[in-house]
């Protein structure tokens, strides 16, 4: 049998090679060039219950590579986007996450690594020295020390928090917190909790329901009973859409409004909710809580266009107009590489350090808010402050940058308008 | 360390972990007959009290996370706690097969049990952290303190010797007289029984021994990759491993290490080696459990003895 | 006590929905002694049917009845073409469950490649409800409820009153025996794979219905509360997935209305276990079924 296989090598092979290895490699003062195409992993669910996120970052990833390519590359090198499935299950992710670092060349940045697999994930992609700018909500990273971890969207808990505060701003007093059992969710409870009670709301009802059931009549004639006048919600398009269909059937037709979190701005979502309880009910009675942005900056702009400028995206660009976590891996992606032209490498341990000067305001600092015109003014040699979809990022010590927060509504072809503000230093302080 | 070397460490580590695992299984479905499709719980089960063991309570961990215990122990006694609870939920799933109830009810039943139990863990938050999972952080990982490279290569070394530890558990278990005895047990118990073997109390130890190695699967790949949450226990998993017992051969301790090898590493892991064939993303893995559904109904029609059958031994002259 | 009584009604309406999906199941084991867990994935394939024809402007009934032809003809060639050749083989029953637990797997995958993995629905309800004794139901939660009662009946009437009936109980009881006195087992087998595949693919149609919104796992979540009706109520015996359905039910919803939601899955689990534990005939478990049970 095989077990002999098993057995690492003698210790004394092992100390050999340890020896070699550290002898071999030296850290020179002139930075490393790489030579050909550069990849940037989109490490996101492509399979399993969450997949619809895979497709939602690989667009951000095609509109700022199409439009860094456009413009002869980074430092000369074409960018592709390669994509990693990490399947939705931590284990699984792993060896997926670990044969892409070994396989894939030039694998310089990277985006994705969402709330299912973030903890396995995250120290891998880190220990291999590739700075990644990620999208997933836990709050373990709120404190980290990932030294190549940037993150540009809010913790799920000041998500939650977001939600007490526009719920009470539209003059709503008794809410229903109902939520379906999965990460997201149950990440903006703690938040949520925190911060009903301390902008004067009241929480009538805080149920979590599982997923996909035939039916939600119970829970329905449950929420019923509290009176809310608002419905708080998270859930999967499927769940969201029988619960409603049980809840109008229960209530004599009238659904209460409903205060639910952006990651339910998708095509999915829409379609199936529409579907069951009509577009009047989802245009006029949903509001979308999450990342905001101003859509009248010129770095949105660019970043629209391009997403309609290719093909694979152009469907999708609608919705993608309006969420915050795939804007923020656009934002990352231009980050990186104009870092890359300020390091004069794309080697990741080099251009690491040159990440958060590309956004530190600084005098003098000429403003861009695309990659283009920061590759431009760098080439004139002006310094830079890269200002964009998302705004101005302040990223604390542990490289997390909440951002502001805002609100949406459906349109009736399925995109979405912004329809409000919230203060992102007031969720932050409803939190502490 | 290179990127290729991390990456065959990774391997290393899943198919040390998934030998043991199938290596358990075997040991209840192959030699004796237990249909135990619940046998993911206890792998997981090992994970969870493995990281209970060494996280430090929960307000002290950084409070971002609710679960019980969090007793700061060191690495072989977290492990020894993900061994014992692997075993002690292996005992339990294997009372509820103790009634004599046909082999695939029983199957169902066991299969049930682990959905429970997957429900109830989602379900009920502040036992094991619900959806989220548990998280290891990173000055908790055994070794933590040692350069990184060698912290990895010892790690595998160390799984190594639970392999060799484990092999010799099951061998133990498979040859020799208590082996005979679960093999009568598996064929004909009530001849079995009327010899004067105790059923129940085989059937109980087995289980154990079974879920012991289940739980020091658990706890060993999740002290190497440092988090574990319910999507890394889906039914689907005891799917994946039942097949490999299957293809390798019921019975056989290298059947079974050869089906492993086969569909852990060759199936699952070459089906993300084929390009990408069209625009929908996802065929990739839509395909990958299309063909593994098919290689085992293809595998149980022409050969479900599996690729190195039981040997069975000769006992001189046939009746 | 409003609330109790709401939920009991809410649990007849999914009751009834459960009930159907276990008629069908139980009689196939009755029948062929095969643990068929496909069952699931073509309950699936008879939503998507549903699906496809409603889209395209079928009257929901029609395509209940076409959906269960089709699903009919499909579980009699899965019976000919893979089951019943490997049962004849003498293959041990446990491998049998894990081919129909892998053909499951297949035929629910396959669906996705085709109809993709996104929610479907067969659209908007038309929000008629009807309240008796403090009990509130859809139109369609009613129209299911007749439906699943009719079937039971009829196939109730049809295995104690008819020839073919009596000549189905027999081939299941004691095939050779059967076949011996002139029963031509293999067609009677086909045809008791014909009525449980309709009942399955009108099952699958009727969840669609009732969940209103559904995905490729809608089967596969729904086996293990049929299951555990028919083994509640009894294998072989349709009036006996009737109760079963509505104890497992009724069980199901009062967990949801009076404790954590989540639960609601775990009850039917439990009554699964706890039947199989201590009484694995059910409670009106026909004979001529019942006794391949034990091992």
């Amino acid at each position: 049998m095989g077990i002999h296989r098993w057995r690492p090598a003698s210790p004394l092979a092992l100390a050999t090679a340890l020896v070699l290895v550290a002898c071999g490699g030296t850290q020179g003062s002139t930075p490393p060039s790489q030579s050909g195409v550069l990849n940037l992993g989109v490490i996101a669910p492509f399979t399993g219950p969450a997949a619809e996120f895979g497709t939602l970052l690989t667009a951000p990833c095609l509109a700022a590579t199409d439009l860094i390519n456009a413009d002869g590359g980074v430092l000369g090198h074409q960018v592709k986007c390669t994509s990693i499935d990490d399947t939705g299950d931590p284990a699984d992710a792993v060896p997926n996450v670990t044969r892409a670092i070994a396989t894939t060349s030039n694998f310089d940045f990277a985006i994705g690594l969402e709330s299912n697999t973030a903890a396995t994930t995250v120290p891998l992609v880190s220990n291999a020295k590739i700075p990644f700018f990620t999208t997933n909500g836990l709050t373990s990273f709120t404190k980290n020390n990932y030294p190549y971890y940037y993150r540009m969207t809010p913790g799920d808990d000041a998500n939650g928090a977001a939600f007490a505060v526009w719920a009470v701003q539209q003059g709503y007093k008794n809410a229903a917190i109902v939520f379906q059992n999965n990460i997201g969710s149950e990440g903006n409870l703690p938040g949520l909790n925190a911060a009903m009670p301390k902008l004067g709301g009241k929480i009538g009802l805080n149920l979590t329901i599982p997923a996909d059931s035939a039916s939600y009549s119970a829970e329905v004639a449950r929420v019923i009973a509290a009176k809310p006048d608002v419905l708080i919600w998270s859930a999967d398009p499927q769940t969201t859409a029988t619960f409603l269909a049980n809840y109008k059937a229960l209530n004599n037709g009238v659904l209460p409004p409903m205060v639910t979190a952006t990651d339910s701005l998708t095509p999915d979502f829409f379609n199936a909710v529409t579907k069951v309880v009509g577009v009047d009910y989802v245009t006029h009675q949903i509001w979308l809580v999450g990342s905001y942005f101003d859509q009248t900056t010129p770095a949105f702009n660019t970043y629209k266009n391009a997403l309609l400028a290719d093909a694979n995206t152009k469907d999708i660009a609608p919705v993608l107009s309006t969420v915050g976590p795939p804007a923020g891996a656009y934002d990352g992606i231009n980050i990186m590489a104009l870092a890359m032209i300020m390091a004069k490498t794309t080697v990741g341990s080099y251009y690491n350090s040159y990440i958060l000067q590309v956004v530190s305001p600084k005098s003098g600092a000429t403003v861009v808010s695309s990659y283009a015109d920061g590759k431009a003014a760098l080439a004139s040699g002006k310094s830079i402050q890269y200002v964009g979809v998302l705004g101005k990022p302040s990223f604390d010590r542990y490289h997390n940058s909440a951002g502001e927060f805002d609100a949406n509504k459906f349109n009736a072809d399925g995109s979405a308008t912004q329809v409000g503000t919230i203060s992102g230093s007031q969720v932050l302080q409803l939190l502490a | 360390m290179g990127a290729w070397e991390f990456y065959l460490i990774v391997l290393l580590v899943y198919l040390g972990t998934d030998l043991l695992a199938a290596w358990g299984l075997n040991l209840e479905f192959g030699v004796t007959g237990v249909a135990n499709l619940g046998y993911i719980v206890t792998i997981a089960a090992g994970a969870y009290a493995y990281v209970i063991c060494t996280l430090d309570s929960p307000a002290s961990a950084g409070g971002f996370q609710q679960y019980v215990g969090g007793f700061g122990l060191p690495f072989p006694i977290a492990l020894a706690g993900g061994v014992v609870a692997g075993s002690v939920v292996g005992v339990l799933i294997g009372i509820t097969g103790l009634k004599r109830l046909r082999q695939d009810y029983q199957a169902i039943a066991m299969l049930v049990v682990s959905l429970m139990a997957a429900t109830v863990v989602t379900a009920d938050t502040p036992f094991l952290n619900g959806n989220a999972g548990l998280v290891i952080l990173p000055q908790f990982a055994p070794l933590s303190d040692q350069d990184p490279e060698l912290q990895r290569w010892v790690y595998v070394g160390i799984v190594a010797v639970c392999c060799v530890a484990g092999y010799l558990v099951l061998r133990r278990f498979t040859t020799g007289p208590i082996g005979r005895t679960l093999r009568a047990v598996r064929d004909d118990e009530y001849a079995a029984a009327a010899i004067g073997k105790n059923i129940v109390v085989l059937r109980l130890v087995v289980q154990a021994a079974g879920g012991a190695l289940g739980g020091l699967s658990g706890a060993l790949l999740v002290g190497f990759i440092g988090g574990w949450s319910p999507g890394a226990w889906a039914y689907v998993e005891t799917l994946a491993l039942l097949t490999a017992v299957i293809v390798g051969g019921m019975g056989n301790d290298r059947g079974v290490s050869i089906g492993t090898f086969v569909i852990a590493i060759l199936l699952l892991q070459g089906v993300q080696f084929l390009p990408q064939i069209s625009s929908r993303l996802g065929l990739k893995e839509d395909l990958g459990w299309i063909v593994l559904g098919t290689v085992t109904i293809l595998f149980i029609w022409f050969r479900p003895q599996g690729i190195l059958p039981e040997r069975r031994p000769k006992y001189g002259a046939s009746p | 006590m409003q609330l109790l009584i709401e939920a009991i009604g809410f649990g007849i309406a999914s009751g009834a929905v459960i009930a159907l999906g276990a008629v069908g199941f139980s009689v196939q084991f009755g029948m062929s002694n095969v643990l068929n867990i496909t069952y699931g994935a073509l309950m699936t394939l008879g939503a998507y049917i549903g699906l496809f024809l409603i889209d395209r402007g079928i009257s929901a009934w029609v395509a209940l009845a076409i959906s269960g032809i089709v699903v009919g003809v499909v579980s009699v060639a899965f019976n000919r073409g893979l089951l019943a050749p490997l049962v004849k083989r003498g293959t041990r029953a446990f491998a049998i469950v894990i081919v129909t637990v892998s053909a499951g797997v297949v035929l629910q995958y396959v669906i996705v490649v085709f109809a993709g993995a996104d929610a479907k629905s067969y659209g908007e309800q038309s929000g008629q409800t009807f309240h008796l004794l403090g009990m509130v139901l859809t139109a369609s939660e009613v129209n299911i409820i007749v439906l699943a009662a009719v079937l039971m009946l009829g196939l109730h009437l049809l295995l104690t009153r008819t020839t073919l009936g009596r000549a189905m109980r027999a081939t299941a009881s004691n095939r050779i025996l059967a076949q011996s006195c002139g029963i031509a087992t293999d067609r009677i087998s086909d045809i008791a794979w014909m009525l449980s595949g309709m009942l399955c693919g009108a099952a699958g149609v009727a969840l669609a219905i009732t969940t209103v919104s559904f995905d490729f796992s809608l089967g596969a979540v729904f086996l293990i509360p049929m299951i555990a009706a028919a083994v509640l109520g009894g294998i072989g015996q349709p009036y006996g997935a009737m109760v079963g359905g509505l104890v497992v039910g009724i069980a199901s919803e009062l967990a949801a209305a009076f404790t954590n939601p989540a639960y609601r899955e775990v009850v039917a689990f439990g009554i699964l276990i706890v039947m199989l534990l201590v009484r694995p005939h059910g409670l009106f478990g026909a004979a001529w079924a019942t006794r391949r049970l034990m091992a």
